[in-house]
């Protein structure tokens, strides 16, 4: 099972009832589509604004959600449609549309111009989660740091980390959750400091 | 239980175990657990976020919109509908084809006289003559030849009168 497939089991669920999974969808997406949406609409308060109404307009139209694309490139066309019209109402131009294609929605790398819109909070708590991860990284055994580093970084699966490793599926599924919970030990006093939780 | 969620987010979970995996994600301490790793994949991408995250605020709006239920999408073709699609084939395959040779009259009879209608019709072509005045001048009533339209012309061309000084009353 595939990470669209982990999505689309989601949405499935959330099709019948069940808001929860509609929430994890939210909680695995939200940073990505918040940095999207920073280049349309530049505010970093509107932003949140015009991604927390994305979000609602998704759960909205899920529905008409059949799973011929993939569940965040559906997401992404409501975003920007979500900011167009946002734009529209406030007066304002929104970008052309050659700037927004939707392969952007699934590579997207502009941190200089993000950096850009982002509040000075949001600036310093993304400095701060990245040098706490990055912190507990350098102390993981090597075993675990290689291990997440081709999960995550690189997008391998089990079974091409298992054959790189030279290790059995089990021990790279271990490994990868061994770290996870490390790096996580001491991520979530800081996620956790916010009085609106990152969740 | 979060060793199953960091399964979950990497497709490594089999559908019989997803229903379990998914109803445990309905406490709050699992939904941070997801968040949380989601989090650190995407700090090591590089992907920090440049906003406050809206999962709290959107999760307030999502209680007070009313449940979505829609119907069940239909699923990716499996085994089953295959086995269904070649058996369906074979059958109009096998249909068409005993239709096709029971009209045919393969006994030695019927081969010997398909072989002679053959034979005289090839005799036949080869001893047609037709008269090329009466083919020229019926050339506008074939339906399709390389002369289509010229025979018109022609005709108009046989019927001016000769070249010479015009007629005065």
């Amino acid at each position: 099972m595939g990470d669209r497939e982990v999505d689309q089991q989601l949405v499935v669920r959330a099709q019948r009832g069940d808001k929860r999974a509609f929430e994890l969808l939210v909680a695995k997406y939200q940073r990505k589509l918040g940095r999207l949406l920073s280049r349309l609409v530049r505010d970093p308060a509107e932003v949140e604004d015009v991604t927390q109404e994305a979000f609602i307009k998704a759960y909205r139209a899920l529905p008409s959600f059949r799973g011929d694309s993939a569940f965040y490139t559906w997401l992404y066309r409501i975003a920007i449609n979500t900011a167009k019209n946002y734009l529209v109402a406030m007066g304002r131009r929104a970008p052309t549309s050659t700037g927004f294609d939707h392969e952007d929605a699934e590579s997207f790398e502009d941190a200089e111009q993000l950096r850009d819109s982002a509040t000075p909070e949001a600036e310093l708590i993304g400095k701060q989660i990245a040098a706490t991860v990055n912190r507990a990284m350098e102390q993981l055994p090597e075993d675990l740091r290689t291990a997440i580093t081709l999960r995550e970084i690189e997008g391998l699966s089990y079974e091409e980390i298992a054959s790189v490793m030279n290790c059995p599926i089990g021990t790279v599924r271990s490994r990868i959750f061994r770290a996870r919970e490390s790096i996580a030990a001491e991520l979530r006093p800081l996620l956790g400091t916010d009085e609106n939780r990152r969740w | 239980m979060n060793e199953q969620i960091s399964r979950l987010m990497d497709g490594d979970i089999d559908a019989s175990e997803l229903d379990g995996v998914c109803a445990m994600l309905r406490s709050d301490a699992a939904i941070a657990t997801w968040s949380c790793y989601h989090t650190i994949g995407d700090a090591l991408r590089g992907e920090t976020a440049v906003t406050r995250v809206v999962g709290a605020a959107v999760s307030r709006e999502l209680a007070r919109e009313p449940t979505v239920v829609a119907p069940r999408i239909r699923s990716v073709a499996g085994p089953a509908s295959w086995t269904w699609a070649v058996a369906a084939t074979l059958a109009a395959v096998t249909v068409v084809g005993w239709t096709a040779y029971s009209m045919i009259d393969a006994t030695p009879a019927g081969l010997a006289k398909a072989r002679e209608a053959g034979t005289m019709r090839a005799a036949q072509v080869r001893t047609l003559t037709v008269p090329a005045d009466y083919l020229l001048a019926h050339q506008e009533y074939a339906p399709a030849n390389a002369l289509q339209g010229v025979g018109p012309y022609l005709r108009d061309v046989a019927a001016s009168a000769p070249i010479g000084p015009a007629v005065t009353e």
